[in-house]
């Protein structure tokens, strides 16, 4: 346990701190490669079920890989760090539902942005938005959607863990 | 931006920081050196925080709970008022209103 007045930067966070931080690279990383297969199916103009549906499965697969590992590497840096017994307290709950409403507003912006496109661009919902079959564009819409909320859940936690709330 | 500028600080993130003026103070650090320095971890492990809530509570960054706020002063054995204080907000100075002229004055 260091001595009060010399912690860096690192051993300042508390474990909750350390998963928003892993959680949101790791997420952003993970988003990134999700974005470049679905646009390498639309350049190679497959959107059949086995391939969307592959690509959703083995980014759900990294996902919980990740998870996984991240649980291991935050217990064993608890161990390391000397931490002490309490892993979540209060700030921490009050952070983690701050955050939770700033997400909430980005599914909120998403599905009303894609509502929107719906009401403006007619072939969005007939399969006639360019050469992109609705089911396809409507599945990764939502699905980038509910990506881009989790990545802004992590976020504002982060923020608000350096802002202290 | 511009206002951090003008406050001669450049890094949004610290000016985020100053601009968040809790309206608690707190002597926490003073009494957990007249508890014969206790850490903050130790005050932490006291009261069932983490080490860091302890640390946003003392810098001023973070108000506590009700309850927490009794536990850290009970874990000194002083009463609440003596570890947290109250700054009430600055009222705008008020303006004295002339007096009413009423029926009884002598008109000129």
């Amino acid at each position: 346990m260091p001595p009060d007045g010399k912690l860096n930067s690192v051993n300042r966070m508390n474990r909750e701190e350390r998963y928003s931080w892993i959680s949101l690279a790791t997420g952003a990383i993970i988003f990134f490669i999700y974005l470049r297969s679905v646009s390498g199916l639309v350049a190679a103009g497959r959107f059949g079920i086995p391939e969307t549906s592959g690509t959703f499965l083995w980014i759900i697969g990294l996902v919980i890989g990740i998870e996984i590992i991240t649980a291991i590497l935050l217990a064993v840096s608890g161990r390391i760090l000397d931490e002490g017994k309490v892993e979540k307290d209060e700030r921490d709950r009050q952070i983690n539902l701050k955050a939770y409403r700033v997400s909430h507003y980005a599914i909120l912006g998403g599905v009303n942005l894609a509502i929107l496109y719906g009401l403006v661009y007619e072939g969005f919902w007939t399969g006639e938005a360019g050469r992109i079959p609705a089911t396809f564009l409507l599945f990764h819409a939502l699905f980038a959607v509910l990506f881009i909320s989790h990545l802004t859940f992590y976020g504002s936690r982060v923020i608000l863990y350096r802002l202290s709330l | 931006m511009v206002m951090a500028a003008r406050h001669g600080i450049h890094n949004p993130y610290e000016w985020m920081k100053r601009s968040k003026k809790l309206p608690i103070e707190n002597t926490i650090r003073t009494c957990r050196f007249f508890a014969g320095e206790m850490t903050q971890q130790a005050l932490a492990e006291k009261v069932g925080v983490t080490r860091q809530t302890i640390l946003a509570i003392e810098a001023g960054r973070y108000s506590p709970s009700l309850e927490l706020a009794f536990l850290i002063a009970h874990a000194f054995g002083k009463p609440l008022e003596e570890v947290f204080h109250f700054i009430p907000p600055e009222e705008p100075e008020k303006v004295e209103e002339p007096e009413a002229i009423t029926q009884d004055q002598p008109h000129e």
